[in-house]
């Protein structure tokens, strides 16, 4: 095997594991900031729905 | 065995149209949060590392980067994973150094066109937008012709033959619809729940994608280990001639001579990919949308990894396919024929050909809904990023009135629409003969040669003026150029002038980053804008890198 095999096949295997470590890193956390997310989104609904009924 | 069995059953139909249904739902759920274009077009900035890391990956993991990757592991091998050890590099030097990535967060805009206007003029801003949305549409051209493609080869689906004599006896059309009624129902799934839900929308989906094509990518990567096995994938280069030596222009798979990669390709595709993850507007819309700069600069950091799997995967599912049809010299055989005819079967088949052989029913599905939610995350992003621009950087501009944040979104909303059909035309009319990347890095070229000088000229050189950025835009059209017709057409005058001169589309693209690039510098030079501009973004979020 030469210099480019063994290169692309640390690469190939580098996608598999990085795949796998990013979907069990990444994915509880992820849901929490969407749900934290989503309440700051709500208060801002509010707060824009507030200002066009005290503009209009 | 023949070229189009499949293992795809009603079962997996069946989780296909369920995964659907779940993502209009969530579209329709996900409105009650839009309540201003901010909300609408960044999901509010409220994004953390993790949601953003997710989202990204959903967006910059589409069934089209599947689909060029994998073609080109069919037709290069090994030697096509040059691009993933580019991005890994760059991505790290990015995420390391925050270069670039860091000041554009920090100057607060919703957009690079936005940021035209802040550093330079209106009118570069407006100018700005059109390119880039022409670009970017351009870029989007093939994407639902692909993703048409691999749900054909995938699921074996040939058109009833009542459909064919609707066709014939309504329209007098003889050729097949399949693929195309196809890519008339992905865009119009598309166009519902992005119209619908804007980035928040485009947000839950990305993260439900996340999971499942993620999933996905890992399950098919074991089965197209398990079938080819160590010993053949060794055999692709042992046996079958296969590339593996990007510095070589020859690609020893073929019959035609230099028609490998070699050191031009290599230079053309570094520049291109540098600047493409720097400041590729859906890249950008995503380091736009976190909450602080120094999250963006930590999103790229940690990006590598995702970016790293979106192109060793899929290339290593094309090279499986290679060492396939290449063990099978009947299917081979048949394959070639499909391919040659010239109809809708290319190279870009192959690999969902493949898969659809050697994963069992009912996984099968679940791979093809994980890849229906990479077609949708990618497109569901690109139209709400260009739809965006038409609305806050080329119509509001131009537009004395102060437009409300309902007609922000409304006329959003109708480019998103009228984006989405131009896709359509687009993708039925244009045949590409080149491969889906080379295509893809052309017409992203149009819009990158000029974003490049322009952006980071205004971030870190004071000289830089609107003329320089006005040249450098006009410059980055000359990228056009680089398409196939135009080639083929530029090298026709080259022999009937007797000129001993031929381009191809890399040398075309390198031309047109210089042009951009000289441009805008001498145009700052010799006309320099009249008054100071802010060049620095504030800096109450941290120091400037």
């Amino acid at each position: 095997m030469n210099a480019w095999m063994t290169l692309w096949t640390i690469v190939l295997a580098g996608g598999v594991l990085g795949m796998v470590g990013l979907l069990l890193l990444v994915t509880a956390g992820a849901i929490r900031e969407l749900k934290e997310s989503l309440a700051e989104l709500s208060a801002d609904v509010t707060e824009t729905a507030d200002s066009e009924s005290a503009t209009s | 065995m023949q070229l189009f069995d499949t293992n795809f059953t009603s079962l997996d139909w069946g989780i296909v149209v369920a995964y659907l249904v779940i993502s209009i739902f969530v579209g329709i759920w996900a409105n009650r949060y839009v309540g201003n274009i901010a909300g609408y077009l960044v999901a509010g900035r409220t994004l953390r590392i993790r949601l953003a890391l997710a989202t990204m990956t959903g967006t910059e993991i589409g069934l089209v980067t599947v689909m060029y990757s994998a073609e080109l592991g069919f037709t290069q091998q090994y030697a096509s994973l040059y691009l993933a050890l580019y991005e890994l590099v760059i991505l790290l030097f990015i995420g390391l150094t925050g270069v670039v990535v860091y000041r554009l967060r920090q100057s607060k805009v919703l957009t690079i066109p936005e940021y035209y206007e802040k550093r330079y003029s209106r009118g570069v801003r407006v100018l700005g937008g059109v390119v880039m949305v022409m670009s970017g549409v351009l870029n989007m051209g093939l994407f639902l012709k692909a993703g048409a493609l691999f749900l054909v080869s995938v699921t074996g689906f040939t058109e009833p033959e009542w459909l064919q004599q609707v066709m014939v006896d309504t329209f007098d059309y003889h050729e097949p619809v399949g693929l195309k009624l196809i890519m008339t129902a992905l865009l119009l799934l598309v166009l519902f729940y992005t119209v619908l839900g804007g980035m928040i929308s485009v947000v839950i989906t990305d993260l439900i994608q996340f999971v499942i094509l993620g999933s996905a990518m890992v399950i098919v990567s074991l089965f197209v280990v398990n079938e080819v096995g160590i010993d053949g994938f060794s055999e692709v280069v042992t046996v079958q001639n296969g590339y593996f030596d990007p510095t070589s222009i020859d690609n020893p798979s073929t019959e035609k001579p230099d028609d490998g990669i070699g050191p031009v390709t290599l230079t053309a595709q570094f520049v291109v990919l540098v600047v493409a993850l720097m400041l590729w507007p859906t890249g950008a819309s995503r380091t736009l949308a976190v909450k602080t700069p120094e999250i963006a600069r930590k999103l790229y950091l940690c990006s590598t990894i995702p970016f790293l799997a979106r192109r060793s995967l899929p290339v290593l599912w094309g090279i499986g396919a290679f060492a396939f049809f290449h063990s099978h010299p009947a299917l081979n055989e048949q394959f070639q024929a499909a391919v040659q005819a010239g109809g809708d079967v290319n190279t870009q088949a192959a690999m969902p050909l493949f898969l659809a052989k050697i994963i069992p029913s009912g996984l099968l599905g679940l791979v093809t809904a994980g890849m229906v939610a990479a077609f949708m995350s990618t497109h569901d992003s690109y139209l709400l990023c260009w739809s965006g621009v038409i609305t806050q950087d080329v119509v509001a501009p131009l537009l004395k009135n102060e437009l409300t944040n309902k007609q922000r979104i409304l006329i959003t909303r109708v480019a998103i629409v009228a984006t989405g059909f131009m896709l359509l035309t687009w993708g039925l009319w244009y045949e590409v003969s080149s491969n889906l990347w080379q295509y893809m890095a052309i017409t992203g070229t149009v819009y990158l040669a000029g974003v490049f000088p322009i952006v980071i000229g205004g971030l870190y050189w004071s000289r830089s003026s609107s003329v320089g950025a006005y040249i450098a835009l006009l410059g980055g059209l000359t990228g056009i150029l680089g398409l196939d017709p135009c080639i083929k057409f530029l090298n026709s005058q080259f022999v009937e002038m007797d000129a001993s001169i031929t381009v191809d589309s890399n040398v075309m693209m390198l031309m047109t980053f210089a042009f951009s690039l000289l441009g805008f510098v001498a145009g700052s030079l010799l006309w320099p804008d009249d008054r100071p501009k802010n060049s620095q973004p504030s800096t109450d979020e941290g120091a400037n890198p």
